[in-house]
């Protein structure tokens, strides 16, 4: 079964076969972080470490290092490991892209783009083999297609055609595979080119629990607001030549129903060009809380330019949140101008407002929006190690 | 619909949406507004301070 | 060779029985001498060498819902590869061939078809042929046999030489065509489907326990 195979002793590659007597020497001799002979479980299967190769690709001179596997129900396989990162590779018996030209192919429902196409050749090699490496891969022009954390391999020359599939695997499920500390390993740098964002889910995932999530909020707004009572629990409209020497007015008690809710006081002002101010105190009067907030609107409008303007509103809200049921009155302290002389106010309880809502599904997208942000540049990065980037 | 260990690794996330869920909700049972609240200071009267029905502010 | 008939070994004497009239060869299971009805010297095989192979004369298995048991095999040493042809009898007692290499499997039927020079020569790994009207597939690889070796009982192999070409070609749906080509001669081909160890429910084949 082995067709070639290094001699331990003096590192020579020689072929086994009657097609090729030459014999291979290699200038440098490379470590290895898995030794021949080493056992690893990956997927369920055992793989003995059968070979060991370093690989040069021929245009920009860069190598990588693969590791030949064997077990004798699945046959051969591969680990590949460049720049600290692994792929572990099998031979597959479908034609993937079957006679399509294009850079880019739906295959088992992940869409595969071209990420680099290479000659290489062998510089390094170390244990047993079965087939010629060396002639192989110098013959041999390769295809790579990836859809992270899979990758697909085409390698064509004139006697074959072999398609690989391959699998990103972690340093930490390779040292338990082989258990092999992962310090033992190359040291990791940038980011894989098969290597994804996130290991644990897809974007369609999150995506579609984000959704999900946010029409359950939706759904829960809808649901609550139905129980908001929106009652008008007083109005009242106060003219200045009813103010008090105390410069106050005080309005009727009034009272909240149930447990703690909102409360909304709406103020008007029939205002022209012109400002109202007043200072309010909502008193509780069955435990003497006190709520003080001010209201300032303003109202202005004219004709310029041939145009007409106006700015401001003659309405101003203030909306108190956590206000517990009881008995209730509001102090108001007003300041007219020369021209107004009224306002009025309208208190509302149980209002339904949606603020809480928006900032809730704010906060749900945030994290897949960053997430993609981050996952674009990420593949932006990974991308511009190859010629075919689709970000270009 | 969603893979089950895809769902174990969206946990952080959903936990997290889960909380805020809750928060929301409660938020909305007691009538609190996060946000677009009115800045109010509250203060605590003494009764002695009261004459008859009323408080008198100022 | 005539089904249930025994042949006795021109070397030992042991008397073979051959379990099918497609049968060509049997080896002797005891000094392993190929026994056929024609002139054995005509088949000069090399011996049978060990390899990693985990189906053995005797494993049983299940293809299209009919058990089969394996019966002998061709192995062909390629170069840069190997082909263990294993010969299977159905329980109906038709022969098929249950083609092994590296993990790769594939059934296939023994009746052997032809295709014209012309054809056979635009045969190569990469391209898409058409095989009548039907069946289009792609060349996979071409590998050229270096040695030949026999066990057991042998089918109706058509070309029991080395030197020729092997061509796989497949199509996407899982047909795969088995060429033997020859320079300047019409080739002959095999049919049948790429399958995998799950689907043939295999008993009875080597247990390698160290990769367990």
């Amino acid at each position: 079964m082995t067709l070639a195979m290094t001699c331990p002793n003096c590192h020579i590659y020689y072929r086994r076969g009657n097609w090729n007597k030459d014999i291979t020497k290699f200038e440098n001799t490379y470590p290895q972080a898995l030794p021949l002979g080493a056992k690893g479980k990956i997927d369920g299967t055992v793989y003995e470490v059968m070979g060991f190769l370093v690989k040069k690709e021929k245009r920009y001179k860069y190598t990588w290092r693969e590791y030949m596997l064997f077990n004798p129900y699945l046959g051969y396989a591969f680990l590949s490991e460049y720049d600290g990162h692994w792929n572990f590779i099998w031979p597959i018996e479908d034609n993937p892209k079957e006679h399509r030209v294009d850079n880019s192919f739906v295959y088992e429902h992940e869409t595969y783009q071209l990420f680099q196409k290479y000659n290489a050749e062998v510089i390094y090699a170390n244990g047993e083999f079965f087939f010629d490496v060396v002639d192989l891969t110098d013959s041999t022009l390769t295809e790579e297609y990836i859809a992270p954390p899979f990758l697909l391999g085409r390698e064509v020359n004139e006697d074959s055609l072999l398609w690989f599939k391959g699998e990103y695997i972690t340093e930490k499920e390779l040292s338990e595979a082989f258990d092999i500390p992962a310090k033992n390993f190359p040291q990791k740098r940038g980011l894989g080119y098969t290597e994804p964002v996130s290991t644990s889910f897809s974007d369609q995932s999150l995506i579609i629990v984000g959704i999900l999530l946010c029409l359950f909020v939706i759904l829960s707004q809808l649901f609550l607001s139905s129980f908001d009572k929106n009652t008008v629990v007083y109005q009242d409209t106060f003219s200045a030549d009813k103010l008090t020497s105390q410069k106050v007015f005080i309005t009727p008690s009034f009272t909240l129903e149930g447990s703690s809710k909102n409360l909304d006081i709406e103020t008007y002002a029939p205002l022209s060009n012109d400002w109202f101010y007043a200072e309010f105190t909502l008193i509780n009067e069955d435990d003497g809380t006190e709520y003080n907030f001010t209201k300032e609107i303003e109202y202005y409008s004219g004709y310029e330019g041939g145009e007409s303007w106006s700015e401001g509103s003659m309405f101003g809200e203030a909306l108190l949140s956590k206000i517990p049921g009881g008995h209730y009155h509001i102090n108001i302290y007003p300041e007219f101008s020369t021209l107004n002389h009224e306002f009025s106010i309208k208190v509302t309880r149980d209002l339904p407002t949606y603020t809480n809502m928006w900032v809730v599904i704010l906060c749900i997208i945030i994290y897949p929006a960053v997430y993609l942000v981050h996952k674009r540049y990420r593949e932006q990065a990974r991308w511009s190690e190859s010629d075919y980037s689709p970000y270009d | 619909m969603i893979p089950t260990d895809e769902l174990k690794g969206l946990r952080y996330y959903i936990i997290s949406a889960i909380l805020l869920l809750s928060l929301f909700i409660y938020s909305d049972i007691i009538g609190w507004n996060w946000f677009n609240d009115t800045s109010t200071e509250q203060t605590r009267m003494h009764r002695v301070h009261s004459n008859g029905r009323y408080f008198y502010h100022k | 060779m005539i089904r249930n008939q025994l042949y006795s070994c021109p070397s030992c004497q042991l008397s073979c029985i051959a379990r099918s009239d497609e049968t060509i060869l049997l080896t002797c299971r005891h000094c392993g001498t190929v026994i056929s009805d024609n002139n054995a010297k005509k088949y000069s095989p090399a011996p049978v060498p060990e390899d990693w192979s985990f189906i053995q004369i005797g494993t049983k298995g299940i293809f299209n819902n009919k058990d089969f048991v394996v019966i002998g095999r061709i192995r062909f040493q390629l170069r840069n590869d190997y082909k263990n042809c294993w010969t299977i009898i159905y329980n109906d007692n038709q022969l098929g061939w249950l083609i092994e290499s590296m993990g790769s499997l594939a059934i296939f039927e023994t009746k052997t078809y032809s295709l014209s020079v012309e054809h056979t020569s635009k045969l190569k790994a990469n391209v898409v042929i058409k095989i009548g009207k039907d069946i289009k597939v792609t060349g996979e690889y071409v590998e050229k046999c270096e040695t030949l070796s026999y066990e057991g009982e042998v089918g109706p192999w058509k070309d029991l030489s080395t030197g020729f070409f092997m061509i796989q070609a497949s199509s996407n749906n899982g047909t795969v065509l088995m060429f033997t080509v020859r320079p300047q001669q019409d080739s002959l081909y095999i049919v049948g489907k790429k399958t995998d160890l799950q689907q043939l429910k295999l008993e009875n084949s080597i247990e390698w326990n160290e990769w367990k």
